[in-house]
């Protein structure tokens, strides 16, 4: 029995043969970043090391994604502090408002198949979707990484989700990471890795596979990764990231494997009770929306707008819907100009807000209120995560979501 | 020196998020001792203004769920809680706990059974051993490379020694 895709990038980033799960091992990071809400925290730590360098100022990424435009008098702040800190640390790689750090990480080529990268915000787990092992870590955890270019980890137990069949008109990814947390629970892979392979794979493009690591976490997962071929490879000739390792597991030791026919999954929902509470759409068909929210970090893709155009362009948005659409990164802004998507949506009645993290995380750009119900994009639910504490939110694909903006109500995408 | 101390028993049930070991209303404090004063609120009104130093937390399953506050573990380690024993941990916390210097021990679902709210253990930091009313209980030893961390008093701490230890090399 050979090791687990993770188990091999571990082995490798510690300088062993093997290791198993369980083994508590010491990896050097390739890339660690930090986003604008914990810049303060992490620097403050830091300050208190005495190392005064950071280990490597090419191995550290500034985003500034969450408070941007500024939604507090603390955010200018934040941003001085960012701006300071890669100036005092010769860090070239900062973006201020540029996008989204899901986004803008594999965008920018900071992330490439075999590296090691952890991050300052839980849905680091995306960047597996490239080969990488990637996972979410605290404040003072991210302090003593600067210092040191190095952390330990606790080698996980792996998940392996088979993938086969085809997606169904009207499927997509995130009605693939639905269906597996609708399997695994928000809870059922605490501790874990997710492994995904089989012969569906190679039919999934990047933004497919960033959208379903990105969910990882909401399984409880420490990281979740596909194994790199030709999509990753092509992707990363274009981002020009660096290929640390590429890591192929054959036959390996995984906890279980769960087999996934795509042809059998329908378009599916995250009910407002919570990310693990789903459903077929077909069960809340008719269900009326005040907010249609496409973007985030996990659907706010050039592909998923694309998506999102075909079905709304041409048409109104009711009255009663306010449809918000939120590229992940500038990038994507621009080319959703310059083909022509944006007007799409402009004249369909929508508002584009700049690439950002703040509704998802309920601060701005579209916040709920207390009789509001939304269907979005994002990845949780929460009560309170979008707004009010009694809002309540459905989470969907971007053509789920675009379907109910035009209908006003929950409205199934494969029904038309 | 004594390697016997008698500590007292805090028990907890089930998902003990870190909205109740401190909720948020309270995480703009920049005094800690004074958030520290707001901990466990919730479950265990008496708790903050009751622990000693060296008391220890017994929870089941799943201790320290939700949002990845370092302040949860920090106002514990701040009312002097340096051990935590629980049937599982939540991830994000288990490793702020190392990272802060309290050791977060798993035990089993029918040694956690053993513990009575409140009552008086024997702590035998010797054998790693814990002494209740009719049994002893043998705590897992931590990997070297986290017990270097712990013995360290966390992570800065550690990282910290480590860099004078290399300077001193060079």
């Amino acid at each position: 029995m050979s090791q687990t895709l993770t188990e091999k990038i571990l082995a490798r980033a510690s300088g062993q043969k093997m290791v198993s799960p369980g083994d508590i091992v010491d990896v050097s990071v390739s890339t660690a970043f930090i986003h604008d809400v914990f810049i303060s925290g992490v620097v403050e730590e830091f300050s208190k090391l005495p190392h005064k360098k950071v280990w490597n100022p090419d191995g550290i990424v500034l985003i500034a994604d969450h408070e941007v435009p500024a939604v507090s008098e603390w955010a200018g702040e934040c941003y001085k502090s960012m701006i300071q800190f890669a100036k005092s640390q010769q860090i070239k790689r900062i973006h201020i408002a540029e996008g989204v750090c899901h986004q803008l990480i594999p965008e920018k080529g900071y992330v490439g198949p075999g590296m090691v990268l952890v991050g300052t915000d839980s849905h680091t787990t995306t960047h597996g979707a490239l080969g990488a092992f990637s996972t979410g870590i605290g404040t003072t955890e991210m302090a003593a990484v600067l210092a040191t270019g190095k952390i330990w980890l606790k080698v996980p137990e792996t998940i392996h989700f088979e993938l086969s069949g085809s997606l169904s008109q009207g499927v997509y990814a995130k009605d693939i990471v639905l269906s597996m947390l609708q399997i695994l629970g928000a809870e059922g892979a605490t501790y874990k890795a997710i492994e995904i392979s089989g012969s569906a794979v190679q039919n999934l493009t990047m933004a497919d596979r960033l959208t379903i690591c990105n969910m990882g976490v909401e399984m409880g997962a420490k990281n979740a990764l596909f194994a790199p071929d030709d999509i990753t490879m092509a992707y990363i000739k274009s981002s020009g990231a660096a290929v640390s390792y590429l890591a192929k597991a054959e036959s390996p030791r995984y906890e279980r494997t769960i087999q996934l026919n795509l042809s059998d999954i329908k378009p599916m929902l995250a009910f407002p009770k919570g990310v693990d509470d789903i459903h077929p759409v077909e069960e809340a068909i008719g269900t009326e929306i005040h907010e249609a929210f496409i973007g985030s970090c996990t659907n706010g893709r050039y592909e998923d707008f694309v998506v999102a155009a075909n079905i709304i362009r041409g048409k109104s948005i009711p009255e009663h819907v306010r449809l918000i659409i939120t590229p992940a990164s500038m990038h994507i802004y621009k080319r959703m100009i310059e083909d022509g998507l944006a007007i799409d949506f402009i004249d369909a009645g929508a508002m584009i807000t700049n690439p950002g993290c703040g509704l998802c995380y309920g601060k701005h750009g579209g916040v709920l209120s207390k009789t509001d119900v939304a269907i979005a994009s994002n990845n949780r639910n929460f009560p309170g995560r979008l707004g009010h504490k009694d809002s309540q939110v459905y989470l969907a694909s971007p053509a789920t979501v675009a379907w109910s903006a035009v209908n006003g109500k929950i409205s199934a995408p494969d029904k038309h | 020196m004594a390697t016997s101390i008698q500590t007292k028993v805090w028990k907890f049930t089930d998902d003990i998020d870190t909205d109740q070991i401190i909720a948020t209303q309270y995480l703009v404090n920049p005094d800690i001792n004074d958030m520290a004063r707001y901990a466990m609120e919730i479950p265990k009104p008496e708790f903050a203004s009751s622990v000693q130093a060296g008391d220890i937390i017994v929870a089941r399953n799943n201790f320290g769920c939700g949002s990845s506050r370092e302040q949860a573990p920090l106002v514990l380690k701040t009312l002097g809680v340096k051990m935590i024993l629980a049937v599982s941990f939540a991830r994000i916390f288990y490793r702020n706990c190392i990272n802060l210097g309290i050791r977060p021990y798993e035990i089993k679902q029918s040694q956690y059974d053993l513990f009575d709210d409140l009552s008086t253990v024997t702590f035998n930091s010797q054998t790693n051993c814990i002494g209740t009313q009719n049994e002893t209980i043998s705590l897992n030893p931590f990997p070297p490379f986290v017990e270097q961390i712990l013995a360290a008093g966390g992570l800065i701490a550690h990282v910290t020694q480590q860099f004078k230890a290399n300077q001193e090399k060079v």
